[in-house]
């Protein structure tokens, strides 16, 4: 009688092993390592690399990609229906109108010329459009045009407030350019953080943001390009353990060359001339994408010596590569050299 | 008077039985040697059917008995297969043996747990060994060696449950 | 004589799942580039390490010892070929291609395993 009722009561329970057997069973083609999710795309006239880790990694790269799109279509001069060409025709007439991304962007933009004194400038349109380092042949401009454009460049033609801004100027323009790719990675990162990924990496052209700690534990590595080598060279790399952005601003990227004089795109507001940097290229860690853009650049025209004040009020530290194959590094960064070319200067 | 004689007739018998017990659990390894390797999984990991032997024995006989078939099973696979082997087995073997017996000892687990809790320390016993035999390569399969306990464990405690009447009928004969 | 089971083997099964899927989830992703290289270790050390190309040509790898074995490689795959071993449990492994494949032959203290290249960076700028 004993024997019978513990045998019922037994019974019933038969399933749940048999369950877990078959739980087990399935479980293990399932067993494979999570790859993290890559997607490549193309914009800014930049190449766009995404490494996310996690489960909503595909969704999270699309949607992130056609965020960085929508930047774009916002803050192009190039672009004839962008924000920034809308309030670039309004130039001395009227305040335009703007989204709060675009509005916070020139923010932080002439927030950013201001403390680098001007070695940073969004309002370089006319002198930007002037030399047009994307056209083909390319010519250096003369004097008399470039002194002409330069009245029109100064950050304080420029006024913003929460969702406009006006250039008090007609003649005067925005050019985004040295933040661009850096805003880009800012709006990426702010999908990572909503989507809920785990971690990624992402970079437009050679600006990276990266967000979250990798999930094997390890630390990000992030290379730097050696400015003198062919794209796949690279001097060393930062190492970095989780949220940081970093970019990178060299007379290398884009530059032409007439009657033996080398031109380079990044223009000084001061003499309307491509600025001659100490340094061929500065690579910048920040906090924030646009920041870490526009700071490279401002970094690039003041030279090392200059720019420890501006990178220490940003919390930045950045990378000087010299001709000579020295390096220097201002700020609190970690890099590791592997190219026997170039040697670290010791403070 | 009667205990004792009952007790010297079940000694012999239970002597016997243990002999009976330690060549099935031998012919199930070297059936068991027979089935292909599983995928994923490293050199020695299989069903553990022999485990349902030493399991048994465990249950019903006590530790030693039970430990004397895991060392007759390795210094089978020592014969057959090379010392290598051996060691793997002997680890193995006493381990989850030791360990099946403690946990019918506590009589909170059923057959499937005390199962489970033996594949499992087979495998991370020979995990173990092959660990300090070879590299760290071998670390790659804890994870699915731990998924494997557990299903080829609860095997072992549904065959033994399906197995448990029939020797019942037998021992009453 | 016994019950078959109960609530601490569903706690013991719990815990030991959970710990595999721990395990799993903390070493996912050690992001791989796409390329598979081939690893022979013997005693713990690495005495071939190659690029598991499609195009690699037929080749064996004699790895002496006590108990020789023969390694083979070709197209993509790597395998044990032959062994002095009593089990050829190696042997029986078959061909290694994807990365995280592993053989060993215990006797002959000898591992073959298929790598992906760890991403050496994971960005580049400038």
């Amino acid at each position: 009688m004993k024997a019978a009722e513990k045998k019922k009561a037994n019974r019933p329970r038969l399933w749940i092993p048999v369950m877990i057997l078959l739980l087990a069973v399935m479980l293990f083609p399932s067993c494979k390592a999570a790859a993290p999710y890559e997607q490549t795309n193309y914009v800014m006239g930049s190449v766009m690399q995404q490494t996310v880790y996690g489960s909503s990694g595909k969704n999270a790269a699309a949607e992130a990609y056609s965020a960085a799109v929508d930047m774009e279509y916002m803050i192009s001069w190039k672009i004839g229906t962008s924000e920034i060409s809308r309030l670039n025709e309004n130039a001395g007439k009227e305040a335009a109108e703007l989204s709060p991304e675009t509005a916070s962007l020139l923010m932080q933009a002439l927030d950013l010329s201001k403390a680098s004194n001007g070695a940073f400038d969004p309002t370089i349109l006319p002198l930007s459009a002037l030399w047009n380092f994307d056209s083909n042949p390319q010519h250096a401009p003369e004097q008399e045009r470039i002194q002409e454009r330069l009245a029109f460049v100064s950050a304080d033609y420029l006024k913003v407030s929460e969702n406009s801004a006006r250039l008090l100027k007609e003649g005067c323009g925005i050019d985004l350019g040295a933040a661009g790719k850096g805003a880009a990675c800012d709006a990426v990162i702010e999908v990572y953080r909503e989507q809920g990924v785990r971690a990624g990496v992402v970079s437009v052209g050679g600006s990276i943001g990266v967000f979250g700690r990798k999930p094997d534990g390890s630390d990000y590595r992030i290379a730097v390009r050696d400015p003198a080598g062919t794209l796949s060279d690279t001097l060393g790399y930062l190492t970095i353990s989780t949220d940081a952005f970093v970019s990178t601003s060299g007379d290398y990227e884009k530059f032409f060359v007439e009657n033996g004089i080398k031109y380079s795109h990044i223009l000084d507001s001061k003499t309307g001339y491509p600025a001659k940097g100490e340094a061929v290229s500065v690579t910048v860690i920040a906090n924030g994408g646009a920041v870490s853009d526009m700071l490279s650049t401002a970094c690039y025209v003041l030279g090392a010596e200059k720019s420890r004040s501006l990178l220490e009020n940003y919390g930045a530290a950045a990378l000087f590569v010299y001709p000579d194959g020295e390096i220097q590094a201002v700020g609190d960064l970690e890099f590791t050299l592997t190219n026997e070319d170039y040697q670290v200067k010791t403070p | 008077m009667r205990l004792q004689d009952k007790n010297r007739g079940n000694h012999a018998r239970r002597i016997a039985e243990l002999g009976i017990f330690a060549a099935l659990a031998l012919v199930l390894s070297f059936l068991e040697g027979l089935l292909p390797p599983l995928p994923m999984m490293p050199p020695g990991a299989k069903l553990g059917l022999s485990n349902i032997v030493t399991m048994f024995i465990a249950s019903s006989q006590g530790l030693f008995p039970a430990l004397l078939i895991a060392v007759l099973k390795g210094l089978f696979a020592g014969v057959t297969r090379g010392f290598t082997a051996m060691i793997l087995s002997l680890a193995g073997g006493m381990l989850s043996t030791a360990l099946m017996y403690l946990l019918f000892r506590t009589n909170k687990f059923g057959l499937i747990g005390v199962g489970v809790a033996g594949a499992f320390a087979h495998n991370a016993a020979q995990l173990a060994c092959a660990y300090f035999l070879t590299s760290r390569t071998m670390l790659w399969y804890a994870p699915w060696l731990c998924v494997l306990s557990a299903a080829t464990g609860t095997l072992s405690g549904l065959l033994l449950c399906a197995v448990l009447p029939l020797i019942r009928k037998l021992e009453r004969k | 004589m016994k019950k078959l089971f109960s609530r601490a083997d569903a706690v013991l099964i719990a815990v030991i799942l959970l710990a595999a899927a721990a395990v799993l989830v903390f070493s996912a992703a050690g992001a791989t580039d796409g390329e598979a290289f081939a690893r022979i270790e013997k005693d713990g050390e690495t005495i071939h390490y190659f690029r598991l190309s499609e195009d690699l040509s037929y080749r064996e790898y004699e790895i002496g010892g006590d108990i020789p074995v023969t390694v083979a490689a070709e197209k993509g795959a790597v395998w044990f070929l032959r062994s002095e071993c009593p089990d050829h449990l190696c042997v029986r492994f078959g061909k290694l291609s994807k990365s995280g494949d592993t053989a060993v032959c215990l006797p002959a203290r000898v591992s073959v395993s298929v790598e992906g290249e760890k991403k050496a960076v994971d960005a580049v700028t400038g």
